[in-house]
């Protein structure tokens, strides 16, 4: 992992280069102001504040980024994105920064949200749209919490909202499943 | 007596189609949000014509897994929109923000053709994403306050949450209202409800990390119910089902852990303008709500005269 101030400048601006280029967003224009992290529902729950990713990643402390546990629990509602008064779209950024840390096979700090996303994803290209019920309850057994949130379910059930469909799959002509192979492969 | 009283737009031919994607949640946990939609839009002379073979956008994870294949999965249903010529209905404001995005992904080539390069043939980017605001605001255009059959006399804040003002270049009908949005008010005005201003209209309640950090949700959603009661709402309305859920469902999980039980009644923007059309609780899904929500709704129904005598 770089330490700060060990990156050379020229390996600092050719990985910010490459960030802009798959994200469209430039981590140098940042200066500071805190909007981001201000706005940010997360903040309290964060390691690092979105504010000081930026700051990181200037500074060339990428790793740290990558697999820090704000990017992985980032709720992607884009509050920093639009108040960054220059005009940075930081929540595109911090999914290009949880993009390379599971696409490079980075341990991040707190797994819980790669796991989620595995169920989820692994959910909907078996049967092209989600399960509710079998996602939480897929998840709740990966976390090894199984009982978490039982006290809502009866709510769901005697409303007829807890829709129980066990291999049904939506008729796709088996794109969904062609879509995964070609962006993630195996999940 | 006719239903000669619901709201038919002034020329014939101002009848709208529109494509409707329901999305998954719609499907189970928060059908009366896509039933109280699907009534809505028809009672204002709109015709819905569902995706044939829709899939899941990917939500909060396909983003954060691939870029690419955050864009995919939504740029299959805008062909599936694409190719019956319509511009799409979306309630679920995480499928439309994920659509949204997708649309403007495919209308730069570079990027239209690394996600056409996953799919089994090419989205073209032609078919516009409508959040149900903009569906209804435009279906209710030629409605002014006191027009529908009922009133609804009730004191609400509108809630939009992070996603339905989001992304900020919208595809469909937006008006760069993203931080003091009023689309919302505008249409409860309309069903005679008096907008209180509040300074949370576009906070994000905590979204779908009641699966990561619950906490979030519940220190979230607690500030939210918390500023509503001090803005003297008798209801917080919005038009998202994870702030229904987070804000309806999970309240007593919200008393557990704020020490604090909100009694106020949460509303889907849909279900006051079907009241004010004259739709009936059940026809809504009111009833399929966790806060008693009906009789609420029940009491602040009233008939406007002028409408019936015309």
């Amino acid at each position: 992992m770089l330490k700060i101030g060990t990156a050379t400048d020229r390996i600092i601006d050719e990985t910010l280069d490459a960030i802009r280029a798959e994200s469209g967003q430039d981590a140098r224009l940042c200066y500071q102001c805190g909007k981001c992290s201000a706005g940010c529902p997360v903040h309290a729950w964060f390691d690092i504040a979105p504010n000081r990713m930026l700051h990181l990643l200037q500074l060339g402390e990428f790793e740290t980024v990558l697999t820090s546990r704000s990017a992985q629990l980032c709720a992607s509602c884009f509050a920093c994105s639009m108040r960054c008064p220059k005009e940075i779209d930081v929540g595109r950024l911090i999914d290009a920064a949880r993009n390379i840390c599971y696409e490079r096979g980075l341990t991040p700090v707190d797994e819980v949200a790669m796991r989620f996303h595995r169920t989820f994803l692994r959910n909907i290209r078996s049967h092209g749209r989600l399960g509710e019920l079998m996602l939480a309850a897929m998840h709740n057994m990966v976390q090894l919490r199984p009982f978490a949130d039982v006290d809502i379910a009866p709510e769901l059930f005697f409303k007829g909202k807890l829709h129980v469909s066990l291999g049904g799959k939506v008729k796709d002509g088996g794109e969904v499943e062609r879509i995964f192979a070609k962006t993630v492969g195996k999940i | 007596m006719s239903a000669g009283w619901i709201h038919r737009p002034s020329r014939d031919t101002q009848r709208r189609t529109w494509a409707y994607y329901p999305g998954c949640s719609l499907e189970s946990s928060s059908k009366e949000f896509d039933m109280s939609s699907r009534a809505v839009l028809s009672a204002l002379g709109c015709d819905l014509v569902e995706l044939d073979g829709w899939t899941c956008c990917g939500g909060s994870s396909a983003h954060a897994v691939d870029h690419v294949l955050g864009a995919a999965l939504p740029a299959r249903n805008l062909r599936l929109a694409e190719e019956l010529g319509l511009d799409v209905v979306m309630p679920c404001p995480a499928c439309s923000a994920r659509h949204i995005s997708s649309y403007h992904e495919l209308q730069d080539p570079a990027r239209a053709a690394k996600i056409n390069a996953t799919l089994d043939a090419p989205a073209k980017g032609t078919s516009k994403v409508l959040t149900i605001l903009d569906a209804l605001d435009q279906a209710m255009a030629d409605i002014e306050k006191g027009d529908l059959p009922f009133g609804v006399d009730m004191k609400v804040v509108p809630y939009y949450g992070c996603l339905l003002t989001r992304p900020r270049v919208g595809a469909g009908a937006y008006t760069n209202e993203d931080e003091e949005p009023v689309i919302m008010d505008r249409i409860l005005e309309k069903v005679g409800a008096t907008v209180l201003p509040w300074g949370f209209k576009t906070e994000c309640c905590g979204a779908s990390l009641s699966f990561t950090v619950k906490d979030a949700v519940l220190v979230n959603s607690a500030r939210i119910l918390a500023q509503a009661v001090d803005a003297g709402a008798e209801a917080i309305v919005l038009a998202c089902q994870l702030c229904e859920q987070n804000l309806d469902l999970r309240r007593k999980q919200i008393a557990k852990h704020s020490g604090r039980l909100f009694g106020l009644p949460v509303y889907y923007v849909t279900e006051l303008v079907g009241a004010a059309l004259g739709l009936a609780p059940d026809e809504l899904g009111v009833d399929l709500h966790a806060v008693e929500a009906v009789e609420p709704l029940k009491a602040a129904v009233t008939p406007q005269v002028e409408a019936v005598t015309e």
